[in-house]
């Protein structure tokens, strides 16, 4: 009921009875995808699925509605709520936070700045609102393969895109802060560069991330647990999608000040982790102490593995 | 002779009055214009400055000026309305929360009008364009209460000559 509501608030009042429907999808809805002139697509439990024109969900594709431009002009400024020029910086990288944690990617023409960098997105044709769900309890059947006695270790979640590498990181994040069976709560400090994890809006978390969670909202990964280390003391450093040398530069400064770090990856398996030149210094110094590799089956995301930090399987299909 | 000289007084005096009543009447509609150019220009400021969402700015705005102006109010429930999360258009939730505001003021139709078309200026998304087209919202505000001090002034010296002459007129009549 209450994912119904949130999707369902994503979309102005004159509009809601074409996406009562799709609203009540609520659970399984992934993706509402919009483009200007083209048909509505939703992606249902990994399935492509079409609102008709008086939004009831069908698989024909023919019978698939047609999304105007200004409707959706109108569901943009909406989710804004009316002040576009707020989302400005948001925009320039490609997406904003919307009412209920979710993320609205967004596809227009770009306006660059003189130096060459994105400075905005006008005439915004397509957006791909991205629900998130929130999974509470996803992480217990692994939590305790994460700690050594009552200490967090290094832990890194690898997996393709899709498979529920952030949906896993946000629970473990909300069970090492709230507290769990093996330990008591600890301070985490949570880089959120792209909301998605605690999806906050204007600041508040929209998402459950534990009660001693401190969230960097927006803020590049490799500041923001600099910013974190210098200010507010984390014991746990959570960050999500691990990409550059400056991000493992940053990584590895948590680290050196004693923090534990739960970190997300692309991938699809350990072998190829290991040709990850970017994170070829942390591999070699064994400094994680788990690897969560991901994988999805039949809607459902599993974790295939939970290695040691030498690599060793611990266990397997949790 | 006496009584004569002091009803002849109290007559200029009370047709004086009137005079001073529907001058302020007319000066209120020019400090409610002057109020609502405030008001504008504190939104455009705070869109240049902090580039928080309208609702935001509104509520502050509100706060600030709801204690000795109505329109505070209204920018309070305007505030409410849009994070209710009820979807209703801004266009709509302004009209009618100005509407109410508006209607108890003194302000003509088409100043009315001007104020309801806020809306319409609320759909930039450059903040320095954003606030440029609010504070040139709040210009046009401004320049209909330059417009109304203006004609204000010369219907006061009008309306005071007329009500000071008919006291005179009516006082010679009866004495």
């Amino acid at each position: 009921m209450r994912l119904y509501e949130e999707v369902i608030r994503l979309f102005p009042e004159h509009l809601r009875f074409l996406w009562k429907n799709t609203a009540e999808e609520g659970a399984h809805l992934q993706e509402i995808r919009l483009r200007a002139q083209k048909p509505v697509i939703l992606i249902i439990g990994g399935k492509e699925v079409y609102p008709d024109s008086s939004g009831r969900l069908t698989e024909d594709f023919s019978k698939a509605r047609i999304l105007p431009y200004e409707e959706l002009g109108q569901i943009l400024k909406h989710i804004c709520r009316y002040s576009l020029y707020a989302y400005e910086e948001e925009m320039s990288r490609g997406f904003i936070s919307a009412d209920g944690g979710f993320r609205v990617g967004i596809a227009g023409e770009v306006i660059l700045n003189p130096d060459g960098s994105v400075k905005n997105i006008r005439y915004i044709s397509s957006l791909n609102i991205r629900i998130a769900h929130e999974a509470k309890g996803a992480a217990l059947p692994v939590l305790a393969y994460l700690y050594s006695g009552r200490r967090l270790e290094n832990t890194l979640i690898l997996s393709p895109p899709g498979c529920g590498k952030t949906t896993l990181l946000r629970d473990i994040i909300r069970l090492v802060s709230d507290g769990n069976e093996i330990a008591a709560g600890q301070t985490v400090g949570l880089v959120d560069e792209r909301s998605e994890i605690a999806g906050c809006f204007q600041g508040i978390p929209g998402n459950d991330v534990g009660m001693r969670t401190d969230v960097l909202d927006g803020c590049p990964k490799q500041e923001g647990m600099m910013m974190l280390l210098r200010s507010m003391a984390p014991q746990v450093v959570a960050v999500d999608e691990l990409g550059s040398r400056e991000e493992i530069h940053a990584l590895e400064q948590a680290l050196k000040c004693g923090c534990s770090v739960l970190a997300t990856i692309h991938g699809t398996s350990y072998e190829e982790l290991k040709q990850k030149k970017f994170m070829e210094p942390l591999l070699n110094e064994k400094v994680f102490g788990r690897f969560l590799i991901l994988e999805k089956k039949q809607d459902q995301f599993l974790v295939e593995q939970v290695r040691d930090r030498d690599g060793n399987i611990l266990v397997q299909n949790l | 002779m006496m009584t004569v000289w002091l009803g002849a007084g109290l007559l200029i005096f009370g047709a004086v009055g009137v005079g001073t009543c529907i001058c302020r009447e007319r000066r209120e509609h020019t400090g409610q214009l002057k109020n609502l150019e405030q008001a504008f220009l504190i939104i455009s400021g705070e869109i240049g400055y902090s580039r928080i969402s309208l609702p935001e700015i509104l509520k502050d705005t509100g706060e600030k000026i709801a204690p000795k102006d109505p329109v505070g109010n209204a920018f309070l429930q305007i505030a409410a309305r849009l994070c209710d999360g009820s979807g209703q258009d801004i266009r709509d939730i302004w009209q009618e929360e100005m509407e109410k505001v508006l209607g108890m003021s003194r302000l003509t139709a088409q100043e009315k009008e001007l104020i309801c078309s806020f809306p319409d200026t609320v759909w930039y998304l450059d903040g320095e364009r954003q606030q440029s087209a609010v504070r040139k919202f709040a210009q046009r505000i401004g320049e209909a209460a330059m417009c109304a001090a203006q004609k204000e002034q010369e219907e006061n010296r009008v309306t005071m000559m007329v009500s000071l002459a008919c006291g005179i007129f009516t006082a010679l009549m009866l004495c």
